[in-house]
């Protein structure tokens, strides 16, 4: 079994707000070292109509984006659950983090929708390899939304809790995935990329 | 100053006695501190407690032996002169008997590999030793060659990195090779270097280069194997255009013919890492006479003309012309 404390994971949406952070919560509370980021060039969130979404820089903490929406219009945000979501950010980390600008190393990545995963691949792809470190990276898709968002939490929790009971887990992953995947009925995307 | 010195010589002593009595997490912490002492801001001690250090390559608990390999893979980033001292260890850890430390071994040798090769390419009138370390690198390097047939398959994935950095390494660049800042190639290897010849690494680095096509070829190739071979092959395509050809010609066969054992999800996954490869190999000036069987690629991938036309480096009429020549 490998350490879930010494493999270092990283879970990546669009925007860090919904479904990386439902996971995060998750993994965290059962010991696994996870941090979370998300691929977009802003963070943003719905809006009080369709297209007027509220839109924030990278680095604006959970805090503020919570006190702004809760400015806008508190009975609405309320409603629609995102003030709730925002205080649950809140509690685990700062603020929505970008991927494309950490200069942290994983193990595993864990993207939660295609798109997500080609900007991943593309982002590693154009950095220069230093120390040959492997990082397996999975996609796994989660519909953006709050109910989805926890499914898509346990889903990937129980993925990472097989993947975390194996020895060697870049000579099992391919079967593990395998597994996992008629097991779930569910297609995961793999990739093997290196720092 | 000597003061700084004392005072680090003697942390460091204290800290290599408690090596014999520490819990394996307290010997990992203990190597820790002491790499980052002597190598971050005492080298000068780095010879009188290279022997504590190295005798841990020996300890029952591989993450122990891991950190030991940091240890030696810093060394040669910070001293590259103790290679000597240092490289006989990672051709005895490359025997290790856990895929873990091999792994790790394997990653540390990309840097040393190149460190070392770079720091004897300097060397006018070269000892002994030297030439006994360059002896040693170069098992070290048929070593991990090796390992491309190995049974785990993570050991595999990272040799292939390891080779990738050896072709690179073993061959010239040209006008349109992607630059990189740290880029050593044959042409940094000087005429008269006296321990090796620019003409024998570049044969050697071919051959790799082959033996590296013939693994991305193979039916039963794993599906990671596969996506870390396309990479690297497209990585050497770039740094060294003169591969370009076979590379494309290998993206071609690929394509035709995905290996059998791949399962539908691992089919999704090679296609869309060799869709990737491809347009980024067509954004290199060199592809450019290659550039009719990567667009049929890309089209059979999913790509749109449009987005292919995008991709494509702008050219002059003049140097369309040089080129088609």
């Amino acid at each position: 079994m490998t350490d879930r404390k010494k493999l270092a994971i990283a879970l990546v949406c669009s925007s860090n707000l919904n479904r990386s952070m439902e996971a995060h919560n998750f993994l965290a509370k059962r010991g696994f070292n996870v941090r979370s980021y998300g691929t977009g060039e802003r963070v943003k969130l719905p809006g009080l109509t369709f297209d007027r979404p509220n839109v924030y820089e990278f680095g604006t903490s959970y805090e503020d984006i919570y006190r702004d929406l809760e400015s806008k219009d508190k009975e609405f945000y309320t409603q629609n659950g995102l003030l709730h979501m925002l205080d649950r950010n809140r509690r685990i980390k700062k603020c929505p983090e970008r991927f494309q600008e950490t200069k942290e190393k994983f193990d595993i990545i864990v993207t939660v929708e295609e798109r997500v995963y080609d900007l991943v691949i593309l982002h590693m792809e154009s950095m220069d390899s230093v120390d040959n470190r492997p990082v397996h990276v999975l996609n796994v898709d989660v519909v953006d939304n709050h109910e989805e968002a926890l499914m898509g939490a346990f889903l990937i929790t129980d993925m990472l809790n097989i993947i975390s009971k194996s020895d060697d887990i870049d000579n099992d992953i391919d079967e593990i995935i395998q597994e996992f995947e008629e097991r779930r009925n569910k297609t995961i995307l793999h990739s093997v990329m290196f720092y | 100053t000597d003061e700084k010195t004392a005072t680090a010589r003697a942390r460091v002593v204290e800290w290599c006695n408690e090596f014999s009595t520490a819990s394996p997490s307290g010997k990992c912490e203990l190597l820790v501190k002491v790499q980052e002492t002597i190598l971050g801001s005492c080298i000068e001690l780095i010879e009188e407690f290279l022997e504590p250090v190295l005798s841990l390559a020996h300890d029952q608990n591989m993450e122990v032996r891991k950190q030991v390999v940091a240890f030696v893979e810093q060394t040669c980033k910070v001293k590259v002169e103790l290679l000597p001292y240092v490289i006989n260890i990672i051709s005895m850890m490359l025997r290790d008997s856990s895929a873990q430390v091999i792994k790790r071994v394997i990653q540390a040798c990309g840097s040393i590999y190149k460190n070392g090769l770079q720091w004897l390419c300097t060397l006018s009138d070269p000892t002994d030793s030297a030439e006994q370390a360059w002896n040693v690198l170069s098992l070290v390097k048929a070593q991990v060659l090796d390992m491309i047939d190995n049974e785990n398959d993570g050991i595999r994935t990272n040799a292939i990195k390891f080779l990738e950095g050896i072709i690179v390494l073993q061959s010239y660049s040209d006008e349109d090779s992607l630059k990189r800042e740290s880029d050593f190639s044959l042409a940094d290897v000087p005429e008269q270097c006296q321990l090796f010849r620019r003409q024998k690494l570049q044969e050697e680095g071919n051959n790799i280069f082959d033996i590296l096509l013939q693994f991305h070829g193979a039916t039963h190739i794993s599906s990671v194997n596969l996506i870390a071979c396309t990479s690297s092959l497209c990585t050497i395509a770039k740094m060294r255009p003169v591969f370009m050809g076979p590379v494309v010609e290998a993206f071609k066969q690929l394509n035709a013919n995905l290996p059998p054992t791949l399962t539908d999800s691992q089919v999704s996954s090679v296609r869309k890492s060799l869709k990737m490869q491809l347009q980024t190999l067509l954004k290199n000036r060199a592809s450019f006479e290659y550039v009719s069987s990567i667009r049929a690629m890309l089209l059979d991938l999913g790509a749109s003309q449009n987005e292919i036309q995008k991709l494509m480096p702008k050219m002059d009429k003049q140097e369309v012309a040089r080129r088609q020549k």
